[in-house]
């Protein structure tokens, strides 16, 4: 191995830690802002997408949820031609673009007429519970408002979701990513007395669970990922 | 040409290790930034912590010397104090350490001091023992403070930090710690209010039928499924609670897996069914809220929820979610209710929800012969009021009472009063909230 093979190594080495480094900052300082889609992602908020992409003639086939190449393809075409910077991602100006105006900021964008508890307790079911089933999302939604109701709690759903440690998507910011349509219909189910929890105050994943003290409690029932208990 | 190369490749790596220390110092610069402001806000909290619980006890002070009317006032001070005290609890850093009896115990205070404010404001004398009660948390007060008073001390010589857990003065975890302990000691308040110790009923239609077996319960979910046209097999049933248990409503919960799974159960006392929930995400609306609210009321009949009315109803998602409460002879009864979920696209039963109902559904004995006659009642100028009729509304105590209810504008808002129908006491306002997606009151 000659001389400039071993420098060349070193200076693509070096190069390489160094935008790594930067990428990192810049990674941490993007944490809790707006919610955008890339390839390689899934979930509700993808399949909303794809239904308006093919709704609209940018996207053919069935809504699988995926965000895969053709998915990113139907984005560029879509952004192309409504002026927006064709980059292959859904952020908030494609977002809004697409007429999915729930998912165009951090989720604090208020709705003519809707009730904001409702839509405050939808952020923490999409935070806490987004791949759960429906069941279990009105059922976090219920321990929420359980809490509420209970004297050994605070007394306003916003101390209750905010409650310094209770949640861990307070902790790490992800109850500030805003929410989807499946997690406010089933805030809405909560706010309106449906309680699959059965009464509960508690709800863990047992196998994401460090606490000790949690397995005390009582187990009422359990829905997918999720043990609810008094 | 290879120092040339060498020389480029020394600047750019300076570059861009000067960008990685800038970027890196704001980075850090501002992460400390947050971190002190969250520190401040804490300590803010935690001086107004210690304030309200001061004050209380000099409201509480003055309470027991005052025998106006002056003392609602009090009280109401007294129970914005408390619950202040209950949000800074749950806004510090103290989730290492169980502060659930403080809560507890602070909104027992805001609890029975408006309680005691509301039987004053209606004309009444407070209840008998809420002068011995009122002293004692005086007392227990006076006691608390102590254990915050190491805290004030530590914070005042600056060595308080709930950032970093405490210096060597005082630990921040271990002053609430023990206070916590203290208040376990103190008995849990039992009176007549929402933070009450004492506990309502959990299903007062149910306790005296006889409990099912699963196999019964299993028969009774398939023939409700058979109504709504739905023919599937169960995949899974789950125990929820004992028939009669004080804390939860014993159910049978049968899962029927697949594309769109339901979830239905069936209570182990009775056998009827409480809930059905099927995991559906609806498309675009095809129906309007018109036609979602009939069939709503459609699906309650087939239920063998006959009278009902719809209460409220709201459309999210593709689904229109109603309360429907049961009337009769012209009695309209809100504790008696349902909650029913209609699927905008297809018209289907989305969810139905029959807890309410089982936990309030009695038979009442009501006196309606107040409402023989109307009564005058003069309203706030403005207010043009209809007939009223009779309601049997819940307070938040969880008693029921008989209200005359009116419904009427005020200034182009739409509001429903409720008078209590022995003596006339307000007991409710709400205001009715109309929208593109449906109505409630609030």
């Amino acid at each position: 191995m000659d001389s400039r093979t071993t420098y060349s190594r070193c200076f693509a080495l070096i190069t390489l830690i160094l935008l790594v480094l930067i990428a990192v900052l810049f990674m941490g300082k993007a944490d809790g802002e707006a919610l955008v889609l890339t390839q390689g992602q899934s979930g509700t908020e993808v399949r909303e997408v794809q239904q308006k992409l093919i709704q609209w003639g940018y996207l053919s086939g069935q809504a699988d949820g995926v965000f895969g190449q053709k998915t990113k393809d139907a984005v560029i075409k879509f952004q192309k031609k409504n002026g927006l910077t064709a980059d292959g991602k859904v952020g908030p100006a494609t977002f809004k673009a697409l007429g999915l105006m729930k998912y165009a900021s951090t989720g604090s964008q208020s709705q003519i007429g809707e009730n904001t508890q409702v839509q405050l307790l939808a952020k923490a079911i999409y935070a806490e519970a987004e791949g759960e089933p429906y069941i279990g999302k009105v059922a976090v939604g219920a321990v929420m408002l359980n809490r509420v109701s209970d004297n050994r709690f605070p007394n306003s759903l916003s101390a209750v979701v905010y409650q310094a440690g209770a949640l861990e998507s307070v902790s790490n910011g992800r109850i500030n990513t805003g929410y989807n349509n499946e997690c406010l219909r089933a805030a809405q189910a909560a706010y309106d007395g449906w309680d699959p929890s059965y009464g509960s105050l508690y709800f863990w994943n047992p196998v994401k669970s460090t606490s000790k003290w949690i397995w005390t409690r009582k187990i009422l029932v359990t829905y997918g990922d999720h043990h609810f208990g008094i | 040409m290879q120092a040339r190369a060498y020389k480029i490749t020394l600047s750019i790596v300076a570059v861009l290790l000067l960008v990685v220390a800038v970027t890196s110092a704001l980075f850090f610069n501002e992460k400390e930034a947050v971190a002190i402001e969250l520190e401040n806000q804490y300590q803010r909290d935690f001086y107004a912590l210690v304030d309200d619980c001061d004050n209380i006890n000099l409201l509480l002070g003055k309470y027991r010397l005052s025998s106006s009317n002056s003392r609602i006032l009090l009280l109401a001070e007294i129970a914005a104090r408390a619950d202040n005290i209950s949000g800074i609890l749950s806004s510090l850093p103290l989730s290492d350490i169980s502060i659930e009896r403080s809560q507890q115990y602070f909104n027992q205070l805001k609890d029975y001091s408006l309680t005691v404010a509301d039987s004053i404001s209606r004309g009444d004398e407070p209840p008998a023992e809420a002068a011995a009660v009122f002293a004692d948390f005086y007392k227990q007060l006076t006691e608390l403070q102590n254990y915050l008073q190491d805290l004030v001390d530590a914070a005042e010589g600056g060595h308080l930090s709930f950032r970093d857990g405490g210096t060597d003065s005082e630990d921040p975890l271990g002053a609430f710690n023990r206070l916590e302990t203290a208040l376990n000691d103190i008995e849990l308040l039992s009176y007549d209010g929402e933070y009450s110790a004492k506990k309502k009923e959990l299903a007062a239609a149910l306790k005296d039928l006889p409990e099912v077996s699963e196999q019964e319960a299993r028969k009774i979910a398939k023939e409700f499924l058979h109504k709504l046209g739905i023919e599937k097999s169960e995949t899974g049933v789950e125990n929820v609670c004992e028939a009669g248990d004080k804390e939860c409503l014993g159910v049978y919960l049968f899962s029927y897996d697949g594309d769109e799974p339901i979830a239905l159960s069936v209570s182990r006392q009775g056998g009827l069914v409480v809930s059905y929930y099927l995991s559906r995400t609806p498309s675009a609306p095809v129906l309007s809220i018109d036609q979602g609210k009939q069939r709503g009321a459609a699906y309650a009949e087939l239920l063998g929820y006959d009278n009902f009315e719809i209460a409220s109803a709201r459309q999210t998602g593709g689904e229109l979610s109603l309360v429907l409460v049961r009337t009769e002879d012209e009695v309209v009864y809100y504790p008696d209710s349902l909650q029913i979920s209609v699927a905008m696209d297809s018209g289907e039963l989305m969810a139905f929800n029959a807890t309410e109902y089982l936990k309030n559904f009695n038979k009442r004995d009501l006196d309606l012969s107040v409402f023989e006659k109307e009564e005058k009642v003069s309203f706030t100028e403005g207010f043009a009021a209809g007939k009223s009729r009779p309601a049997v509304i819940c307070n938040k105590a969880g008693n029921e009472l008989l209200c005359r209810e009116y419904a009427g504008d005020l200034a182009g808002e739409s509001y429903v009063v409720y008078l209590n129908s022995d003596g006339g006491d307000e007991e409710g306002i709400f205001r009715r909230m109309d929208g593109d997606n449906g109505f409630y009151n609030r």
